[in-house]
C-alpha cells in the first residue's frame, strides 16, 4: 500500500518539482482503539505545496502532531531528509528544519511581537551560557543578528511596524500571521500551516492565498496547508490529500480531487459540502494584490 | 532589508549604541547610589538596624534566584529553601572552627572538614569560599533533583519540590552527626557584612538580568506563556528549566551560606515552610516575572514586620490613641497582601522592571499601530489555551 502510493505520486505530475524531503509511510495513531490515523503515506516532494483536507475529526491535526512530535505515531516510519523522525520530540523535530503553526492560535501572550518572532529566531545561533552572563561582544553580536533576522521575518508577513506591540493586542488576523513569521523564524524547510485561514473573510483568504505563494517562493518552502476553505486550498495547492477517518481516501491534483465521488460522498457523508465549484482555473491565475 | 530606524540602518545602530552608553551610566550611577546608602547605613546606623539592612539583602537574593526558577518559567517551585539550607550548611561546616566542631560533637563529618581551620584566612575570603562552596553544592543538588522534576508542571512540580524541602528537613534534623539535629550549628563566625550582601546582590541580579535578556530569558517566559508553542519554535523545555533550577539554586544557597555568617546559627526550623511562604510571598507581591519586583517584594517584607510593630506597641496621635494591640502587625500585612492580589493580580510590577534605560528593552516600543484602538484589551485568541490532553503528556 504505502509503495503503492509512493509510486503512484512519483509519476510526471505538474507537481513533481523535487526531491522527496519528508517521506511517511503506513504511520498510524490511535488513541485508546480510536484509530485517528490508519496507513498514512506521504512523499513530499521539495517546494511543492501539498493541500490535505477532510472533514472535522479525520485526523488531519493527528497528522501535523504526528509530523511535529506532539503524538508518537503508534505505527509506521516518518523520514526527514533521510533521518527517521516518528517518536522524536518537537524541539527536535523543529531544529531539524519542520516548523508548524496552530489550529488554535498560540501566541506568546506576554510578549511583545518582536519578541514572539525573536524568541523563535534565538533557536538558532542564541549565544552561550557564559557569553550571555558576561555580555561578551559576541552575544551582543549574535542578539543584533537574531533581532535583525527576526525583524525580516516580521516584514515579510507585513509586521515590522508593529514589531512593539503586544501580540495579543493584534487583530485576529494578524495573529495568524504572527504565527506564520514565527513559524519562519525557525528557519525551515517544511512548513505546517493548520487551518492558516480559519475566521478569515474571502478577502482576507486570497490575500493570504497569495501571502503563502510569496513565501513559499520567497523562503524556498516546502508547504503542507490544512484548511477546510476551499478556495484557498484549490488555488494554492498542486496536490490535495483527502483524509477521512484517519484514512487518505483520495490524493491528487485540485481537477481531480473535485471530480472524485469518493470525496463528494466523504463531505455529502459529513453533512458539510465544500463550494468546490467556486475555484475555476481562472480563479487560479488570478493575482491578489497585497492590502498591507 | 527592513526600513525600520529600530535596527539594522546607520541611525539605529547608532541610537543603540547611545543607548548603550545611557544604560552604562544608569548602572554606575545605581551603583554609587547603592554604596553611598551603604556608606551611610555603615556610618549612622545601629547594629541591629545594620543586620535588618542585611538581611534585606539575603531576602533579595532569595527572592531574585526564586523570580529566575518559577518567575521566568512557569514552574512553581517550593523547595527553594531547601536549597538556602544546603547553602546554610555548607558554608557554615567550612568556616566554624575546629575546636568548635569538636565540641559540638559532629563524629559524621570526615576528617579533614572536622579539621579545616578557616580562621586564619582573611574574613572575606573565607566566607567566599563558604558562599561559593554552599552555592555550588547546591546547584549540584538542583541538577540531580532538576533533571526528573523540571519535567513536571502546574500543582505537580510544587508537590514534588515541596517533597524535596520535605526531605532536606528530615536530613537535617536527622543527620545529627553533621548537623547536629534539630538543636543546629552554632558558633558560626559572623563574617557577613553589609557590603558583601550586597556585593551578591548586585551579582544575583546581574547574573538574571543577562539570562533575562537572552535567548535563555525569552525562551523560559515563552514556555510559561504557551509550553506547546514553545515546543513548537524549538525550545528545549526540560533544559532551559532546569537552567533556571540550577543557577536559581545557586545564588539561593550563596544566600544560605550569607544568612548563617550573619546569625552565627543554623537549625532546621529556620528552614522550612515559614520561609518557603515568606520568600514566596516577596515574589508574588513585586511580581512574577519582574526582577526588581523581587527586590522591592524582599524589602517590603523584611521592613514592614520591623515597623509595624511599633504599631502594636499603641501610639499616640494628638487627639487618637491606640492602646497595645498585638497581633495587629501581622494582620495589617497580611490585609496588604490580600489588597494587592485584588487590586493588582500581577503583582506591584507583574513582569515589568524599573528604569528601562537601565534594565534594557525587556518590552520594546510601547507604541500602537494606526487602525488598532488604544483601549484594546489584550486578549488571547479563542481556544488559545485548550491544550489537547494527549499533548500535556508529553512534556519531557
Amino acid at each position: 500500500m504505502s509503495s503503492g502510493l509512493i509510486a503512484e505520486t512519483t509519476e510526471g505530475r505538474p507537481a513533481s518539482t523535487g526531491e522527496p524531503i519528508l517521506r511517511a509511510a503506513g504511520v498510524g495513531r490511535a488513541f485508546r482503539g480510536l484509530q485517528a490515523l490508519a496507513d498514512y503515506d506521504l512523499d513530499l516532494r521539495q517546494g511543492e505545496i501539498l493541500g490535505v483536507i477532510g472533514p472535522n475529526g479525520a485526523g488531519k491535526s493527528t497528522l501535523f502532531n504526528v509530523i511535529t512530535g506532539f503524538l508518537r505515531p503508534t505505527s509506521g516510519r516518518i523520514v526527514f531528509h533521510g533521518r527517521e523522525i516518528a517518536g522524536l520530540p518537537p524541539d527536535k523535530i523543529t531544529a531539524l528544519g519542520i516548523a508548524r503553526t496552530f489550529q488554535n492560535i498560540r501566541l506568546f501572550a506576554g510578549m511583545s511581537v518582536l519578541d514572539n518572532v525573536r524568541t523563535a529566531q534565538g533557536m538558532r545561533g542564541g549565544a552561550g551560557f557564559w557569553e550571555t552572563i558576561f555580555s561578551a561582544p559576541s552575544f551582543l553580536r549574535k542578539e543584533r543578528a537574531i533581532e535583525e533576522r527576526a525583524l525580516e521575518h516580521l516584514a515579510a508577513l507585513g509586521l515590522a511596524d508593529l514589531h512593539g506591540v503586544p501580540a495579543t493586542s493584534l487583530p485576529y488576523g494578524l495573529q495568524r500571521k504572527l504565527e506564520i513569521a514565527r513559524a519562519l523564524a525557525t528557519e525551515p524547510s517544511v512548513l505546517l500551516l493548520d487551518e492558516p485561514a480559519a475566521g478569515m473573510n474571502a478577502q482576507e483568504t486570497a490575500d493570504l492565498t497569495q501571502l503563502i505563494r510569496d513565501l513559499h517562493a520567497r523562503f524556498g518552502l516546502t508547504v503542507v496547508v490544512v484548511e477546510h476553505d476551499m478556495s484557498l486550498i484549490m488555488r494554492l495547492c498542486e496536490r490535495i490529500q483527502v483524509l477521512n477517518y484517519g484514512r487518505v481516501i483520495a490524493s491528487g491534483t485540485p481537477a481531480e480531487i473535485r471530480a472524485d465521488p469518493k470525496v463528494i460522498e466523504a463531505y455529502l457523508g459529513a453533512d458539510e459540502t465544500p463550494d468546490m465549484a467556486l475555484p475555476t482555473v481562472d480563479g487560479r491565475q488570478q493575482t491578489h494584490e497585497e492590502s498591507m | 532589508m527592513v526600513t525600520l530606524d529600530h535596527a539594522g540602518s546607520p541611525r539605529g545602530m547608532a541610537r543603540s549604541r547611545s543607548r548603550g552608553v545611557q544604560r552604562l551610566a544608569v548602572a554606575v550611577a545605581a551603583l554609587a547610589l547603592l554604596g553611598l546608602f551603604l556608606a551611610y547605613a555603615e556610618a549612622s546606623l545601629n547594629g541591629y538596624r545594620q543586620q535588618l539592612v542585611t538581611l534585606v539583602a539575603i531576602n533579595a537574593i532569595i527572592a531574585v534566584s526564586l523570580t529566575l526558577t518559577s518567575g521566568f518559567t512557569g514552574v512553581f517551585s517550593l523547595g527553594q529553601i531547601g536549597f538556602l539550607a544546603i547553602g546554610a550548611y555548607t558554608g557554615a561546616l567550612l568556616t566554624i572552627a575546629p575546636q568548635w566542631k569538636s565540641e559540638m560533637f559532629l563524629p559524621g563529618l570526615p576528617e579533614w572538614l572536622a579539621t579545616l581551620d578557616l580562621s586564619a584566612w582573611p574574613e572575606q575570603a573565607a566566607l567566599l569560599v563558604a558562599c561559593v562552596a554552599g552555592g555550588g553544592l547546591a546547584a549540584l543538588v538542583a541538577a540531580l533533583v532538576g533533571a526528573p522534576l523540571m519535567r513536571l508542571s502546574g500543582h505537580y512540580v510544587a508537590v514534588a519540590t515541596m517533597g524535596f524541602l520535605i526531605i532536606v528537613q528530615a536530613v537535617a534534623i536527622n543527620w545529627e552527626g553533621v548537623t547536629r539535629g534539630a538543636r543546629g550549628l552554632s558558633q558560626i563566625p559572623g563574617l557577613t557584612g553589609l557590603w558583601v550582601a550586597y556585593a551578591w546582590v548586585v551579582v544575583t541580579v546581574y547574573a538574571v538580568w543577562r539570562l533575562r535578556a537572552s535567548s535563555f530569558g525569552r525562551a523560559m517566559i515563552a514556555s510559561r506563556e504557551n509550553l506547546i508553542a514553545a515546543r513548537a519554535i524549538g525550545v528545549d523545555v526540560l533544559r532551559k528549566r532546569l537552567l533556571a533550577f540550577v543557577v536559581g539554586a545557586f545564588f539561593t544557597g550563596v544566600a544560605g551560606s550569607l544568612l548563617v555568617h550573619q546569625i552565627g546559627t543554623a537549625a532546621p526550623s529556620a528552614f522550612y515552610f515559614t520561609t518557603t511562604f515568606n520568600v514566596i510571598i516577596m515574589v508574588v507581591l513585586g511580581g512574577m516575572g519582574s526582577i526588581s519586583g523581587a527586590v522591592v517584594g524582599a524589602t517590603i517584607l523584611t521592613l514592614a514586620p520591623e515597623y509595624l510593630r511599633d504599631v502594636e506597641d499603641g501610639m499616640d496621635l494628638g487627639p487618637l490613641s491606640f492602646g497595645a494591640h498585638y497581633g495587629l502587625a501581622q494582620i495589617i500585612l497580611a490585609v496588604g497582601f490580600i489588597l494587592v492580589m485584588i487590586f493588582r493580580p500581577q503583582g506591584l510590577f507583574g513582569d515589568r522592571e524599573v528604569g528601562p534605560a537601565l534594565l534594557g528593552r525587556f518590552r520594546p516600543g510601547r507604541r500602537r499601530p494606526a487602525g488598532l484602538s488604544p483601549d484594546a484589551t489584550p486578549t488571547l485568541a479563542p481556544g488559545v489555551d485548550e491544550i489537547p490532553a494527549d499533548d500535556r503528556s508529553r512534556t519531557g
